[in-house]
This record gives structure tokens, C-alpha cells and sequence, in this order.
């Protein structure tokens, strides 16, 4: 059985990354039409013939395989988690095999990059064999990447979500994601797809910016392998489940094997990682679940409720932009809606941000609530970030997602409770801030609706 | 309950509409059952029939059918506002979908006045083209439409003009993908197995099935083939 361990905990001399650049040139050589090939495997999270990266990679796969096996990728859906690991693991299967054909070692495994590990000063830098030579001689190097993630955008706050599945308004947003049917692109992200995922592919640029190129990236699977580790890490912090209808245990997706032949998976045969083909397990994970006990989660039957929205759609650009939510029936009614000071606790409340729409791949929005105008200790009026990860697409109606745009929920639950206890807390409104890292550049992003949802 | 399931207002309206359906094959009333009935019975379809009584037949069938497939976009509006103006919005949704329908079924019920609804073939062609429109490029693409969403406002005559407009663009979007089959039940003049029987199929394609699946093109043709050797036969 294979173990998957932390890239910066490598011993001196592993050749794991050697063997992995090695494969990596040898994929590249295989025809596009081979479903081993770097190409094949990275279309089969997201493809777009338009796309400079995907220019010149000469014969494609039939219209009908492409539909079956082309940008299949799950996002903003309840199968993003166990769609990823299924990719994942015949990725490694291919890979494996390709490194035993050039006579290197049969018990290679895909290593992880933990770039939450606060104990390792480097950990949020790509490691270097990734970016070392910064040229084309290196396999595992890609133009455009930024090298190193802010502190703030790797954060594991979303291991203290209980529920795997939620949307943030009919019950509360999932660590999973929400209960779709085969969604591409997507709604509403659940809680680790926004944090840490979207926001690293966001940060590291380049191919990793966009679903219809990440996948071409090296550090793409170290990435994934990440967060393919923390599903268990979250299983293992206990009261914790997987879904277990059969509407998610039995949904089948299409992959290859080592030796290019089709392969269907489900969500069941993925639930515990020494079962996935071979087998592996994680440096440092306990890789047994431990035993649900039904009745310690909260009470979420109760679907939350709309208390503020937005009236019109909100264009960003380059600079910040401040919207104001009215905590009101209407302007004229001057009714509240939600007292937030008939709560003794922080009732659960999520800050939408829905249809949003957009093209090319825009920077990332940090967004604040009440920030002074000093922005003062900006910190403390942090609500999240929306890394747009996959908006164009989203945006654009194909067989694989109607074009109406992704969703993002951001859970303000402990931060409006801090909030109420500040002298700039205003009873009838709510102040959203929209703050771009970076120029706008030729990237457009509209959103159809900021709303606030709480119980 | 209905907090959790907003849906079920349009699953209720079609079970009730299902409901007088059957009632009224097996009691024969005089408006109802002339034009619904039992495969085999004699039938009475009247070219000559008011607009209205031509139409009701049609609404009826939207009503029946198509809101079953509606739980996403109902679900959609009603917890996009808040709960006091969830059945209104829900209402007004319905309302929009269903005038798109009507105005489809207009345009259908002039076309039908060219043809000859006793011929076997004219009867079950309608099948034939909702089996033949599965296999053509860009149905998966109309069908993911069905999922589609937009910004809901809250406040006041926004709530109800984007509820409103939700219903009319989903109903376009729906009548993009179904319209044959409801044409082909026109078609075959509403024969109320044949809606159960497509009611079933359309539920299963919506909700069970991927948006590239053919299944549902076998069974169009099947019951097509069906239906043409009953009448051939009959």
C-alpha cells in the first residue's frame, strides 16, 4: 500500500520528485489521444481549444470521448471531494506505471504539499524542484506562477464545518459542497473548495488560475493531493460523515487506467482511501474513521432565511467597492427583518454571493464587513475570500453547466457576532467591502446578488 | 415541512390535477372525458372546439407534467426570498412558466388544425421526432438549461417581476427540450396513458439520468411503435 507523504518532509536523496519530472516529460511525448498522456489527464479536468496552452497539442480524442471523458471536473458540488480523488488516484496509477517503464522504483506515490504546516517557515512556498531551474528544462516548472501563498489564504477553517453537505441556505454550507447532480462548474463551493482550494489556485496563477488549465501544472496534483488529505483530516477531528445516500454513494464517473482502458468509479468504492485501487494512506493521517455518533451534531433542520440582499447587480473592477445591504423589508418600510440582538449567541449566518458571472480569470476579491474607512485592524473584519476560480467557465453555457454563473458563501457567523459589540455596528445595514489583490487587468467579474442568510 | 420542501406546492398541484384526471376517466363527465380517455375507448375530438376548450386540455397536461420537473427551480425562488413572500414568489414562478407554455400551446393547437389526428402515423409521429431530437447535437446542452438560476431581489415589485421572469425563462428553457413529446401527447389527443407513461419518463430523464443518456430516445420510439400499430390495429 502506498504512503503519500509531505513534499518538505521528503528525506534527503528521495528521488520522488526526480521519478515525477521524469514521468511528467515522458506524458508529455504521449499523443493527446492517448488517454495516459499529460494532455488527456489534464483535459480531463478542463479543456478549452481557444486557450493558448491548448493550441498545437495536435489529434483530439473523438467529440463523443471528449463528452464522456473531457472536463468532467466537480465543482460547487457535493462531488468534488470524491470526483478529485478518483482523478487522483488514476493519476497516480498512470504515473506509477510510467515511472516502472523507465525503470525507476514501483512504490512511487504521489507526494502532498501541506502549505498549512505553520511549523515549516517554507511551507507556503511552491517547493523548488518547482520552481527551480525557472525554465522550460524543468518539467515541474510553468510560467506565470506566484511563488509563495499569504498566510491568510491557506487557512483550515473549514476543517470546523460539520456538515459534508450544505449550500448556506437551505441548511448550512457543507465542507463537501452541495447536493448536485453532476455539476462541472457549478453553484455554491463548499467550505474547503473555497478555502483553501480555489484561493491557492487563485494566488499560484498561470495555468494553475484556470479549471481549463490547472491540471497541466505539475503542482496541480501535490495541490490536490492536499487537499485530498484533509477530507480524511476532517473525517478523523470525529462527528464528521461522508453523505450516505445512494444518490451520492452510487454516482459513477468515467476514468482510464494504468493501461489507458476505460473505468467507471463510484463515490462508494472512495470513502476509504486503503480501498482506492492499490491502496494508500497519508504521513501522519490516521487513515480509520472514527465511529459517527449520531445526535452530537447541531440542529440544522431548519432551512436559514434571506435577510438582506443586494436590489441591483454589482460590477467590480480594479478598485475596492463598498455595498451596502439594507437589514430591512425596504428602504420605505424602515421593518426589520432580523434583529441580530435578539441572539444571545452567534446565530449561524452566511454571506452569499451569487450568479456571479465574468470573464477571463479575475483577481481575487478579499471581502470585509463593517471595515472603517481607515480599514483600521483589517483583520478583524475579514469575512473571506472569492478566488473566482473558474468564473469563465461558469459563465458559459456548454454541456457541461447552463452559464449562469458560480456562488460563493462565506460563513460570518462568528464574525457578525463581533461585529454587534462594535460602536460602528448599525442595526439597519450592513457595509460589504470588496478589496481586489490586483489589477482587474482584462478579466470582468459581475455579481448577481449579495445576500445575507442566517436562521 | 414545507419550509424544507417548497417544492412539493408544485408536486401538490400536478398530484391534484393527476388526481381529477383519473377521477374523471373512470366517471364520465361530459366535458373532460370527451377529450381524455382510456386507450381503446372511442374517442371524440372535435376540430371545432372553442379555444379555450382546446386549450384546457393543454394546461391541463403542463400542469400534470411539467411541474413535477420544477423542484430545482422552485426550490431556486423560494429559498432565494424570505418565507413570507415564498408563496407568492412560488405562484408568480408557476404563473411565468406556465404563460410560456400557453403560448406554445397555441401556436401548437394552429398547427394541429392542418393535420389529420385520426391518421395512425400523424398520431405517433410526434413520438418519432421526440426520439429522433435525442440523438441531435445540442440536447444536453438545452437540458442543463433546465438547472439554470438567477439573481431573486426581495424587495417589493422587484420580487415579483424576477419571480415572474424566472418562471417565463425556465419555461422557455423547458420548451426548449420537451416540447415534442408534449406535442406528440397533442398529438395523440391527450391520451391519458400515454401521459402517465411520458410523465414517468420525463421524471426519471430529469432527475436520474445523465443529460448525454439516450434512454429516453428508446422509449419515445417505443411508444411511438406502440401507439401506431394500437391505431393501425384498433
Amino acid at each position: 500500500m502506498k504512503e503519500r507523504k509531505d513534499v518538505y518532509k521528503l528525506p534527503a536523496g528521495d528521488t520522488t520528485l526526480e521519478w515525477y519530472a521524469k514521468a511528467v516529460t515522458k506524458m508529455r511525448e504521449l499523443p493527446t489521444t492517448d488517454p495516459r498522456s499529460w494532455n488527456y489527464q489534464g483535459a480531463m479536468h478542463g479543456f478549452n481549444p481557444n486557450l493558448p496552452i491548448w493550441r498545437n497539442i495536435g489529434p483530439l480524442p473523438s467529440p463523443a470521448e471528449q463528452a464522456q471523458f473531457w472536463k468532467q471536473c466537480q465543482h460547487g458540488s457535493w462531488f468534488f471531494l470524491p470526483w478529485h480523488r478518483m482523478y487522483l488516484a488514476y493519476f497516480e496509477e498512470i504515473v506509477a506505471q510510467t515511472i516502472v517503464d523507465l525503470g525507476g522504483p514501483a512504490d512511487w506515490a504521489l507526494p502532498y504539499w501541506n502549505y498549512s504546516d505553520n511549523t515549516n517557515p517554507n511551507a507556503r512556498k511552491i517547493p523548488p524542484a518547482f520552481t527551480q531551474p525557472a525554465n522550460n528544462t524543468n518539467s515541474l516548472w510553468m510560467p506565470g506562477r506566484t511563488n509563495t501563498i499569504p498566510a491568510m489564504y491557506v487557512s483550515l477553517r473549514a476543517l470546523d464545518t460539520l456538515p459534508f453537505t450544505g449550500d448556506g441556505q437551505t441548511s448550512p454550507l457543507g465542507f463537501g459542497g452541495p447536493q448536485t447532480p453532476f455539476e462541472h462548474s457549478g453553484e455554491t463551493h463548499g467550505a474547503l473548495e473555497s478555502l483553501p482550494h480555489d484561493v491557492v489556485h487563485g494566488i499560484i496563477g498561470g495555468a494553475m488560475g484556470d479549471p481549463r488549465t490547472a491540471a497541466l501544472d505539475p503542482i496541480f496534483w501535490l495541490h490536490h493531493c492536499n487537499i485530498d488529505r484533509l477530507w480524511q483530516v476532517w473525517l478523523n477531528m470525529g462527528n464528521r460523515k461522508n453523505p450516505t445516500k445512494a444518490s451520492w454513494l452510487d454516482f459513477e464517473f468515467d476514468f482510464h487506467d494504468k493501461d489507458g482502458n476505460a473505468v467507471k468509479m463510484d463515490c462508494r468504492e472512495v470513502q476509504d482511501t486503503r480501498q482506492v485501487l492499490s491502496g494508500y494512506t497519508y504521513e501522519g493521517v490516521p487513515p480509520a474513521v472514527p465511529h459517527f455518533e449520531a445526535g452530537t451534531t447541531r440542529d440544522f433542520s431548519l432551512p436559514l432565511e434571506v435577510v438582506a440582499a443586494t436590489n441591483k447587480d454589482v460590477e467590480l473592477d480594479s478598485t475596492p467597492k463598498v455595498v451596502r445591504l439594507p437589514l430591512s423589508i425596504s428602504p420605505r418600510k424602515k421593518q426589520k427583518v432580523r434583529s441580530f440582538e435578539a441572539f444571545t449567541a452567534p446565530p449561524t449566518t452566511f454571506l452569499h454571493f451569487e450568479n456571479i458571472t465574468g470573464t477571463g480569470v479575475p483577481p481575487i476579491h478579499d471581502v470585509y464587513v463593517n471595515i472603517p474607512e481607515d480599514d483600521g485592524d483589517k483583520e478583524s473584519y475579514y469575512a473571506g475570500s472569492l478566488a473566482f476560480f473558474g468564473v469563465e467557465e461558469a459563465s458559459t453555457p456548454s454541456l457541461h453547466q447552463p452559464g449562469t454563473g458560480q456562488h460563493y458563501a462565506l460563513d460570518v457567523s462568528e464574525l457578525m457576532g463581533k461585529l454587534r459589540t462594535l460602536p460602528n455596528w448599525k442595526e439597519d445595514e450592513l457595509d460589504i467591502k470588496l478589496e481586489p489583490i490586483r489589477e482587474m487587468g482584462d478579466a470582468s467579474v459581475k455579481i448577481g446578488r449579495i445576500s445575507l442568510y442566517t436562521e | 415541512m414545507l419550509l424544507r420542501h417548497p417544492e412539493w406546492w408544485a408536486w401538490c398541484l400536478s398530484l391534484l390535477i393527476w388526481l381529477l384526471l383519473m377521477s374523471n376517466a373512470v366517471i364520465p363527465q361530459h366535458e373532460m372525458n370527451v377529450i381524455y380517455c382510456m386507450p381503446g375507448a372511442t374517442i371524440v375530438h372535435s376540430h371545432s372546439a372553442s379555444f379555450i376548450s382546446g386549450m384546457l386540455p393543454w394546461m391541463v397536461m403542463i400542469v400534470a407534467m411539467m411541474f413535477p420537473l420544477l423542484t430545482e427551480p422552485v426550490r431556486h425562488v423560494a429559498f432565494s426570498i424570505r418565507r413570507a413572500d415564498r408563496l407568492t414568489g412560488i405562484l408568480l414562478f408557476l404563473l411565468g412558466y406556465t404563460l410560456t407554455w400557453t403560448a406554445a400551446g397555441v401556436v401548437f393547437m394552429w398547427l394541429l388544425s392542418f393535420l389529420d389526428t385520426q391518421n395512425a402515423f400523424v398520431q405517433s409521429s410526434g413520438f418519432f421526432l421526440a426520439a429522433i431530437l435525442i440523438w441531435l447535437p445540442g440536447r444536453p446542452e438545452r437540458m442543463i438549461k433546465c438547472s439554470q438560476t438567477m439573481p431573486i431581489r426581495i424587495y417589493g415589485w422587484r420580487l415579483y417581476r424576477d419571480s415572474m421572469n424566472f418562471g417565463l425563462q425556465m419555461g422557455l428553457a423547458c420548451l426548449n427540450v420537451c416540447w415534442a413529446v408534449m406535442a406528440a401527447l397533442m398529438l395523440s389527443r391527450h391520451n391519458l396513458a400515454l401521459m402517465f407513461i411520458a410523465t414517468v419518463i420525463l421524471i426519471y430523464e430529469r432527475y436520474l439520468l445523465k443529460h448525454t443518456n439516450k434512454l429516453p430516445g428508446y422509449a419515445w420510439g417505443i411508444l411511438g411503435l406502440t401507439l401506431f400499430i394500437i391505431e393501425i390495429c384498433g
